[in-house]
Order: structure tokens, then sequence, then C-alpha cells
């Protein structure tokens, strides 16, 4: 069956991310996923607000990561959430933003056997296990353990992008979190995670593959389309010339996107924005646009779709418009 | 006269409209506009659909008039509700 989510970064203040947190629920989506930046609101405080006004759509970050909050704090966290919100928390959890990290002096290093640690560790931990843990990342003493029980399985799901981290996805994680939009992007994602979970010995239908899209709603194409200019703008001037490329994307182009926004002169870098970037890194339109975008992307073997930021020009009403028009149409369909 | 009896004043089949209105606003307000107790209990109503309700715009009504006051003439025209609007003249005149 597939599963429709939504995510959201606590950059307002906690009331209004739990109001459209209870929103969502109203609407029939599945999961709340929040983002772990250390220059929003805390992911924990979040989560455990939407907790106390929900009660059966799951949450979870999506993603947190290892350099800034070592696992056996995330673990702790999850676990704890567990008692707030039974039996509907997920964890998600990746190796994090490189330009974040940088600004805070932490450095990326080993990401894929980081994160495979990492999930190991809070699994270890969760099971409340007494043995100690030799990683080559870290080093775990035996008895540290919770004093408490963890009463609920919790799904960890992997943030990948690169084929590695996919592999690895696909090797240990409950689910994925393919951080792409575009078809091609998640067409190629699915496939390493396939590899991993058949490499690892797995079924490729015991991941649930999240497909974590930059995503615009509207009631006209332009005004989805306007909406989504700045995420998209971000995304162009993060990737990788390997990417650019796939799309045929000017690297030249994207290096000025990069220095406007380096720059502040937003509309120069929002200006340079065209239809073949958006089209490569967003899921965006009128609501029957959506459906058939998101329709294209489940046929490539995505079980799990998130609607990322911006979700469209107007939260509130993006929510409504997903749930009610775009929605319906896969959910009658299971 | 307290929110609660303003509330009152406000037709039935105008409320849930008038609710979903204030809420929107209350939504695009800027930080601090609505204490954490009033948005608490605003989150306490909307989960159970009852900002509608005669007492969850009592507290929209009392959050709005903190924090949005002139938008809140503004709806209060919109929904052509003068005699509401005159009713807060009195806590209005207090506040400012």
């Amino acid at each position: 069956m597939t599963s429709f989510g939504i995510e959201f970064v606590p950059m307002e203040l906690f009331w209004k991310t739990t109001y459209y947190s209870v929103q969502a629920e109203k609407l029939g989506y599945d999961s709340v996923w929040i983002t772990d930046h250390f220059n929003n609101r805390n992911v924990y405080v979040s989560l455990s607000f939407i907790a106390n006004y929900t009660d059966r759509i799951r949450i979870g970050p999506g993603v947190t990561n290892p350099y800034l909050v070592h696992p056996v704090m995330t673990a702790q966290s999850v676990a704890s959430l567990d008692e707030v919100a039974p039996g509907r928390v997920l964890c998600g959890i990746g190796a994090g933003d490189k330009t974040s990290l940088d600004i805070v002096g932490s450095e990326m290093t080993n990401p894929v056997r980081t994160v495979r640690e990492t999930v190991e560790i809070i699994r270890r931990q969760l099971a409340r296990e007494k043995e100690g843990y030799e990683g080559s990342v870290y080093r775990i003493k035996p008895g540290a353990k919770f004093n408490f029980k963890v009463e609920n399985h919790i799904p960890i799901y992997v943030g990948a992008q690169g084929p590695k981290m996919l592999q690895l996805a696909g090797g240990i994680g409950d689910g994925a979190l393919i951080n792409a939009s575009h078809p091609e992007d998640i067409d190629r994602a699915v496939k390493q995670i396939r590899k991993g979970a058949e490499d690892a010995g797995r079924k490729f239908e015991d991941v649930d593959v999240a497909a974590y899209t930059s995503f615009s709603v509207a009631e006209t194409e332009k005004k989805a389309k306007k909406a989504v200019v700045p995420v998209v703008a971000y995304i162009v001037a993060g990737s990788p010339a390997s990417v650019l490329e796939n799309f045929g994307i000017s690297v030249e182009v994207a290096e000025k996107i990069r220095g406007n926004l380096a720059e502040r002169n937003w509309g120069e870098a929002f200006g340079a924005v065209n239809s073949d970037m958006i089209d490569a890194f967003s899921v965006c339109g009128s609501p029957d646009m959506c459906v058939e975008k998101i329709d294209t992307v489940l046929g490539k073997g995505v079980s799990h779709f998130v609607t990322g930021s911006p979700l469209g020009p107007d939260k509130k009403n993006a929510i409504n418009l997903f749930g009610k028009e775009v929605l319906p149409h896969f959910k009658e369909q299971t | 006269m307290e929110y609660r009896e303003l509330a009152e004043l406000i037709p039935k089949p105008t409320r849930e409209p008038f609710a979903e209105r204030l809420t929107d606003i209350l939504l695009e307000s800027g930080r601090g506009a609505v204490p954490p107790h009033l948005a608490k209990i605003i989150l306490h109503y909307w989960q159970r659909d009852q900002l509608g309700s005669q007492v969850g715009l009592t507290h929209l009504l009392e959050a709005m008039a903190g924090a949005e006051p002139e938008k809140l003439a503004q709806v209060l025209d919109e929904f052509n509700l003068q005699n509401l609007a005159k009713a807060f003249s009195p806590i209005w005149d207090k506040q400012f």
C-alpha cells in the first residue's frame, strides 16, 4: 500500500507547524517528517508537540544526522517520543547537509560508514542490548543501555542520494528516503536500493521506499512554479556537475546561481531558474498535474511519497489541495 | 463584555467561515503574536473540529484581539458583523 507523507521545516512557531500537521492528519496523510537543522526549531520539541495533538499520523525526524547528534541520543529521543506517540514513531537518519555542518565546523567524514554504524547503534539501544559496540567510528562500552523499555518497533529510514548510501539504505534500512523529485533520478535511486537489498539478502519489497520531493501545488501551474523557484535555486546551486548534466542544466548557470545566493542577490538567483530546472528538481503544478507526476514516480518502485518544501504558495491551501484533490486519487486505488 | 459573550453574537451560519478566516490571519501573524497558552487552546479545538463552535470562536477572538486587532476590525466588517464590532469597542479602547 502506498503511503503519503509531508515534510515540515520548523522555521515557524511551534503551534503553526502543529496546526498544519493536524490538518494533514485530518486529510489522510500517513506521515509527518520534521527536518533537523541547528538553525531552526528543535526537531524533537516540534515532534512531541505534534504528537500531543494528533492520534493516528506517524511522525519522525526527517532526517537527523550523526555528526551533530550522537546515535545514542537519537535513539533516546525517538524512544522517548514513542512514549508520547506509541507505535507512531519513525526515525530518518542521513549524513546531513554539508553546508550546515561546515558552518558549525563539523566534518562529514566517512558518511556511509558513519550512517551504517549509527543505524546499528540506534537499533541496539532500542533493543536495550547490554553488549558493547565496537565500530570504526563509534565505540560504546558494555552496559550502556536505557533504563526504560521501548514498547514499539521504530522503523529506521536512511536518507540517501549517492549510490553507496542508497545501497546502504536498501541493505539495512526499514525504509529509504530518496532525496529526489524527477522520475529518472528516482529510477536510478530505486535501482541502487534494490541492489543494496539483494546484496544483503533482503527482499526489495521489505524496504519502504520514500521519495522525499520538493513539492508545490496550487490552483494553477504558474502559481505552483513561482512558489518552488527559491527551493529549486538552492538545489541547483548545491548539485554536483554530474547531476546537472543528467538534466542538461548548464554548470556555468548553476555556478552563477550559487554566487548570487551567496551574495543574497535573490532576484538574480531566482530569475535564473528556468522550467527545465523546475522539472528536474521538483514535483510541481496544478492538482491534476501533480496526480500525473506522482503516478509516474510511484511507477518507479516508490511506496511512500513525501511532499517536501515549499508545499505551495500558501501552506494551508496547498495541504488542502493535496488532501482533497490529489490524495483521493491514490487512496481510492488502494 | 467577555469574549464568550462576543462569540455568541456571531450568527451560526457564519461561524465556520469566520473561524477559518481568523485562523488564516493568525497563521500569518508574527512571532509572539499569539501567546503559547492561547495557541495550545486553539490547537485543542482545531484537533476536535471545534474552532467554529462558540468556545472555539471565543479563543480565536481573544487571540485576534491581541495579535491582529486591525485585521479583526476588517474581518468583522467583511462578515457584516457590525454589532460585534460595536461590542468590541470598549475592549479596543482599553487596549490602545
